[in-house]
């Protein structure tokens, strides 16, 4: 059963998750010939002087791939379900609903975790080559709560489908557009050093909300 | 499944709530902005009392003597005042003096005296790098150029590597190293400050505070460290250092104590002045320094007020000081009545994202009641149990409005 319900996702979100995956790719070599080009035209020197006076990341043009790759998966996840509520048939399924909603998030969870290894991996290999740890350190740092808005992107993205009521949605998307803009207030590096924590343990609360959906929903309540 | 909607419910409600306490003031305050305006402030070494140039629009210009008395003056007045600042006007109506206070002057002299020192709270609060661009302090060719190396600290070791190929240069990290240890640095460094530009016409390098709150020097000198320990007065604990690499070249430094003291480190000999500003903390306080031949103006704000103090060029001896607070408008008095406190994640004086509740308003306490005594009635009328309606109530008088919008509009 499970697996069968994997392969539902898969087949749902492949598309977009290769899509998220070629753009993520895309930009994350961009950014890197970036890099290259002013260190072949400058010097690495130049570059750390940005890097360390300017509190420059160089990597600046990857902060929103994260939150459209989470976008774009969610929604091509969640958006069918709701359509023509074959949410009620997902539901028949002899499964616990706890279950089955776990199972249909780790699945988005886990093809965005991949497209994030994959694009921080290509950074931080390129950094390392020309950078010395601490500054790696730094850029990883700084990246990390874009990859984190990711998640909570998703998440509320997944609720906000699940959801049955123009008035909740209404809330649920009001909210999770402000929190997004949380992760996206301070441009200098390593800002949110201290947050990082507190914010994981805000995600790992966040399925909560397309639980709360599906109950909602299950109980008859969608417009 | 029932107890999974009370905490979907919680969540919902609390989340919402929380962003509400973050948006709603910030909206007010775009919706209602406060000018933050301060006066140009500068000592006159002809009147020897502060002229106050108002800078909000009513052009204004007086003296403030400290005896409580306000004269006006013209703008030509006040420039005949200030001959060190407004010499271009007065030297374009032929109105410049040979001499100001006894001392015969030369535009040259003034302008040569001049420097600005800025130290915002923004530039300490911030998740500092640990690696440190070292520039060639006597260079071959007598121009700086951009630093080719760079150090930083693995255990208690410096290493000193070539920034283009991240080589580790043996021979330099060992003598500094070395150096480090003979004047008894304590790792890790606490604070570090440096001014990496080859836009100025000299670098001293680095003013390092260490772990035991020892202040030090550090440059480097054709590929070699230059270190020494600046012998601070009995009892002083160094905590944050500027670097200040001015054209007179007198003062190396400034420095805070532990108690918030402000001191100034002499090039010559590394003499120490505690400059007789009162209490300045970098941490929270904004400072400007600006120096001219006859004084320097220190203006210290929190944001709650001002205060400049003029200090004797030479001597650093007090000459005068005098404080404003920042004025509440009227649109902030009004926001103390409906937002009950203020969430915000970022500030003006730092680099950190953070939750901060501030701005506690015990005047919005009659607002928070009347919704709640809403709240109460709505709950009723929804049909809820005692216990969600008390909780609901009482979560409106906590958080007020912020609590109130959502209790209002999320029904199931």
């Amino acid at each position: 059963m499970i697996k069968a319900l994997i392969f539902k996702e898969w087949v749902k979100t492949r598309r977009m998750f290769v899509i998220s995956l070629a753009v993520a790719v895309a930009v994350t070599i961009y950014v890197i010939l970036m890099m290259s080009r002013l260190v072949e035209l400058k010097g690495v020197g130049h570059l750390m002087m940005i890097m360390l006076l300017k509190d420059n990341s160089f990597v600046d043009s990857c902060r929103f791939i994260p939150l459209l790759a989470a976008i774009a998966i969610a929604a091509s996840q969640m958006i069918p379900e709701m359509s023509q509520r074959r949410l009620k048939l997902t539901l028949h399924l002899p499964c616990r609903r706890g279950r089955l909603m776990s199972v249909m998030l780790l699945c988005g969870v886990v093809e965005l975790t991949l497209i994030f290894i994959i694009q921080l991996a290509m950074i931080t290999v390129c950094d390392f080559v020309i950078l010395p740890s601490e500054l790696v350190a730094r850029v990883v740092l700084t990246m990390l709560p874009w990859f984190l808005a990711g998640y909570v992107a998703y998440l509320f993205v997944a609720a906000i489908c699940l959801e049955g009521t123009r008035t909740m949605k209404t809330v649920l998307s009001l909210v999770g557009i402000a929190v997004l803009f949380l992760f996206y207030l301070q441009p200098a590096m390593e800002a949110y050093n201290a947050m990082i924590l507190p914010l994981i343990v805000f995600i790992a609360v966040l399925p909560l909300l397309s639980v709360g959906s599906v109950i909602r929903f299950k109980e008859g309540l969608y417009d | 499944m029932t107890e999974m909607k009370k905490a979907y419910q919680i969540v919902v409600i609390f989340l919402s709530a929380t962003i509400l306490a973050w948006f709603l003031p910030w909206l007010y305050a775009i919706a209602f902005p406060v000018s933050l305006n301060d006066p140009f402030v500068a000592f006159s070494p002809v009147s020897e009392s502060f002229i106050v140039s108002e800078n909000d629009g009513s052009g204004k210009i007086f003296e403030f003597s400290g005896h409580g008395g306000r004269r006006a003056f013209s703008r030509e007045q006040r420039d005949s005042l200030l001959p060190h600042i407004y010499f271009n006007q007065l030297l374009g109506r032929g109105h410049m003096p040979d001499s100001v206070a006894g001392m015969p002057v030369s535009v040259h002299d003034l302008k040569q005296a001049q420097w600005v020192f800025t130290s915002l709270p923004r530039d300490v609060n911030r998740v500092a790098p640990t690696v440190y661009l070292l520039m060639e302090s006597m260079p071959a060719r007598f121009e700086l150029e951009d630093p080719q190396k760079y150090f930083h600290i693995v255990g208690r070791r410096v290493e000193v590597a070539d920034i283009e190929t991240g080589e580790v240069d043996e021979i330099s990290s060992e003598r500094f190293t070395k150096l480090f240890e003979q004047r008894r640095f304590k790792f890790p460094i606490a604070f570090a400050d440096a001014d990496i530009t080859a836009r100025k016409p000299y670098d001293e390098g680095y003013m390092l505070v260490d772990a035991n709150g020892d202040l030090y020097h550090l440059k480097m000198q054709v590929g070699r460290p230059y270190l020494v320990k600046v012998a601070l007065p009995a009892g002083v604990k160094a905590r944050y250092a500027f670097i200040m690499e001015n054209v007179d070249r007198r003062q190396l430094a400034l420095f805070t104590d532990t108690e918030n003291n402000l001191y100034a480190v002499e090039h010559e000999g590394y003499r120490i002045l505690k400059l007789p500003v009162g209490s300045f903390d970098p941490v929270k306080e904004r400072m400007t320094i600006v120096k001219n031949l006859f004084n320097w103006v220190v203006k210290i704000s929190d944001g709650k007020s001002t205060r400049w103090v003029a200090l004797a060029s030479d001597s650093h001896a007090l000459l005068g000081s005098c404080e404003r607070d920042a004025t509440v408008s009227h649109a902030q008095e009004v926001s103390g009545f409906i937002f009950p406190f203020r969430l915000s994640f970022v500030s003006v004086d730092d680099c950190y994202v953070k939750p901060r509740i501030d701005s506690f308003s015990w005047k919005a306490a009659g607002l928070d009641i009347v919704l709640a005594l809403i709240i109460g009635l709505v709950m009723k009328h929804r049909g809820r149990s005692v216990r969600k309606n008390c909780l609901a109530v009482l979560f409106t008088v906590v958080a007020g409005i912020f609590a109130a919008i959502p209790l209002l509009i999320i029904k199931n």
